[in-house]
């Protein structure tokens, strides 16, 4: 399931939640299709994750914070994901690749999506921070 | 991983280019003009982030201008062509050429045709993201030998870098190849010269390196590194290919006793999940053992750690025929262990027809900017140039030549932070407006500098993609930048004051 999809499409008897939380801590909770990646949840509903390699496991930028609880229940890493895991950036424990977790009723229904801290805006607000 | 390369254009299915063409766009708040110099991955990201952080406050127009008549830097002219899927960045990049707020020059070379304190005069805020344009020395005084390059210049040459175009490889007559360094680049390297021809033929390799590969007759690459195994540079995914997915390449090691780590490695490897990792790759590849059977007719890939390079010799024409190396050890404290060489007698003696040295790029200074050379970075405070009111620097010009295509997005977030907090403090006294893209192309007209605007990048695109179709590659890439420019000449036309008021 590539490319996004409809949002106005998805099906509620059917559909998984998903909640984000921005990197500003805002929260938005969202409706996902069985079988969308994180990726493809957080493209079609204009949340912004980059995802630069489209999904093919050749970068970094669609890390997210996966619950904790949710993240017991997933599938572990395969190999591919946790070699672009070690490049992430602030990578945690309950890290993950947003184009490798997919919604699904059993194991995803009301998971939480933190999105890691850039540095962004902080020497604006006066804020000293040391990103490497 | 070839298996996932797509033939047809870019590749990737390009979806991000629609968010990050209108990043920014809103045509609203105060107008101000900055100049991006680098169009490679911290270029593109601090303009990205501009945008972003602009948004409603600043109605901002942004200049890149790059060197080279084509943009994206390291990930077009770096990149190894065997990885088509870290290529897809450059669809969220040309989302931001083709952003309306957003000019490209390209062509373009800051210090030859226009200088930093004059870009400082035309733009409210010039950010350097140059990259690394140079690259470190052995410092043995015969490393110039015929048949002795740089990565970077090897690298240049066979991802077609207008630079390289010409550099004399020649690897007819060569059985055993020296690769110096412990990195992805020297992975990059040994994984090209070893991959088949059929599976190098349906890449965008350049042309010229495609035809002297088919002729290689390279038997063995040894890889050698200074350090141990615990301190290699590499990452998992590269040192998982090389070993376990080129179907041309049998893994050797010189020294079994090379795959021991020291406690002092150990205590290393534990604060560091990607180094522990890639240990764990190359012990288990070895301690499993493979079938001969299974690697019987393959290129040999030889793995030799702590060996300091000592002299090049050369054969009766100048090309080097071998490399000699001495033992090394390591000693200190975790983190902070050094390399010693030691004279021992003990000389590794490999011969090799062709070296390629993998010890680091290293950026160069620009006129009237100020410059560290030792860790050759301008000195910065979080991405703005001390001592300078509206100068910024981005990536590996900022932080050194380190760290993958991703790390310059954090960077970039940072610099561009910086860059909105300066354009807040200026904006009720200076302000150029929006008028430094114009006067920068009236300045490049006046000089005959034969900028590549978009338009002009696109058809170069276009006629690239259209050869690779008709040989079954992703694009086939145009090597000269002469031939680059008379494929873009059709299309230049660069701002003007009646577009900009368009905006
Ligand atoms: C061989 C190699 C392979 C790599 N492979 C990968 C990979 O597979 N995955 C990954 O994540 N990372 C990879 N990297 C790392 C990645 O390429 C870098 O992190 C990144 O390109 C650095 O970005 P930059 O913009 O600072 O420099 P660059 O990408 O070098 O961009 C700098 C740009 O500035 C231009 N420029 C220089 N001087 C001037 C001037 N005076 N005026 C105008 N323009 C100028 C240059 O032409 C260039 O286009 C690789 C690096 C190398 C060297």
């Amino acid at each position: 399931m590539h490319g996004g999809y409809d949002v106005s499409k998805v099906d509620p008897a059917t559909a998984v939640e998903m909640e984000f939380v921005d990197r500003d801590g805002s929260k938005r909770t969202v409706l996902a299709p069985e079988g969308a990646s994180v990726l493809d949840v957080a493209h079609a509903n204009d949340i912004e994750l980059e995802g630069a390699c489209e999904g093919s496991l050749a970068c970094s930028t669609c890390h997210v914070y996966v619950d904790e609880d949710t993240y017991g229940k997933l599938d572990e890493p395969t190999d591919d994901e946790n070699d672009m895991l070690d490049l992430a950036f602030a990578l945690k424990e309950n890290s993950r690749l947003g184009c490798q977790v997919v919604a699904d009723r059993k194991t995803t229904e009301k998971m939480e999506i933190t999105l890691p801290q850039a540095t962004r805006n902080m020497a604006v607000d006066g804020y000293v921070a040391k990103p490497h | 991983m070839l298996s996932r390369l797509r033939i047809s254009g870019r590749g990737g299915s390009g979806r991000l280019w629609r968010a990050f063409s209108t990043v920014g766009s809103k045509s609203t708040g105060h107008p101000a003009s900055v100049c991006v110099v680098g169009a490679g991955p911290a270029g593109f990201y601090t303009a990205e982030s501009l945008l972003r952080m602009a948004n409603g406050r600043f109605n901002l127009k942004l200049s890149i201008v790059e060197r080279l008549a084509v943009p994206f830097g390291l990930v077009r002219f770096g990149v190894a062509p065997d990885h088509p899927e870290v290529k897809y960045v450059e669809n969220v990049f040309q989302g931001l050429l083709e952003n309306p707020s957003v000019d490209f020059f390209g062509n373009v070379a800051v210090g030859r045709d226009v200088t930093v304190p004059e870009l400082m005069q035309m733009y409210d805020a010039v950010v350097l993201a140059c990259g690394a344009e140079s690259n470190r020395d052995l410092g043995l005084p015969s490393e110039h030998l015929q048949n002795i390059f740089s990565a970077r210049d090897f690298v240049g040459w066979y991802n077609a870098h207008p630079d390289f175009t010409n550099l004399p490889v020649d690897l007819s007559r060569i059985t055993d190849a020296v690769v110096i360094g412990n990195g992805n680049v020297a992975l990059d390297v040994a994984r090209i010269l070893m991959r088949n021809y059929e599976e190098l033929a349906k890449t965008d390799i350049s042309n010229h390196a495609l035809s002297t590969l088919k002729r290689s007759m390279i038997r063995r690459v040894h890889v050698v590194g200074r350090r141990g195994l615990a301190q290699a540079a590499w990452t998992a995914k590269e040192v998982r290919e090389i070993l376990h997915a080129v179907s041309s390449v049998a893994p050797i090691v010189a020294d079994e006793n090379d795959l021991n780590v020291s406690s002092v490695d150990e205590q290393e490897l534990q604060s560091n999940r990607s180094r522990r990792r890639c240990v764990h790759i190359m012990k288990d590849a070895y301690s499993k053992g493979r079938a001969s059977e299974e690697l019987a007719g393959r290129k040999e890939l030889v793995f030799h750690f702590r060996r300091a390079p000592v002299e090049f010799l050369p054969d009766d024409h100048g090309n080097v025929m071998r490399a000699d190396f001495l033992r090394t050890v390591l000693e200190g404290d975790a983190g902070r262990q050094r390399v010693v060489g030691l004279d021992d007698g003990d000389r590794l003696k490999l011969p090799a027809q062709l070296v390629v040295k993998s010890v680091g790029y290293k950026s160069v200074p620009l006129d009237g900017v100020p410059f560290d050379p030792k860790g050759s970075t301008v000195p910065n405070d979080r991405g703005k140039v001390a001592g300078e009111e509206r100068l910024f620097v981005s990536g590996w010009l900022k932080r050194g030549p380190s760290g993958i295509i991703a790390t310059n997005k954090w960077d970039a977030e940072e610099t561009s932070s910086m860059a909105i907090s300066h354009l807040s403090k200026v904006r009720d006294t200076s302000g150029t407006g929006l008028l430094g893209n114009v006067r920068l192309s009236e300045l490049l007209r006046k000089r005959s500098v034969k900028a590549v605007a978009l338009s002009g990048w696109n058809l170069i695109d276009a006629e690239e993609r259209k050869r690779g179709s008709e040989q079954d590659r992703p694009r086939s890439k145009i090597s000269s930048t002469e031939a680059l420019l008379k494929h873009a000449a059709s299309a230049e036309i660069l701002p003007t004051a009646e577009e900009n008021s368009e905006l």
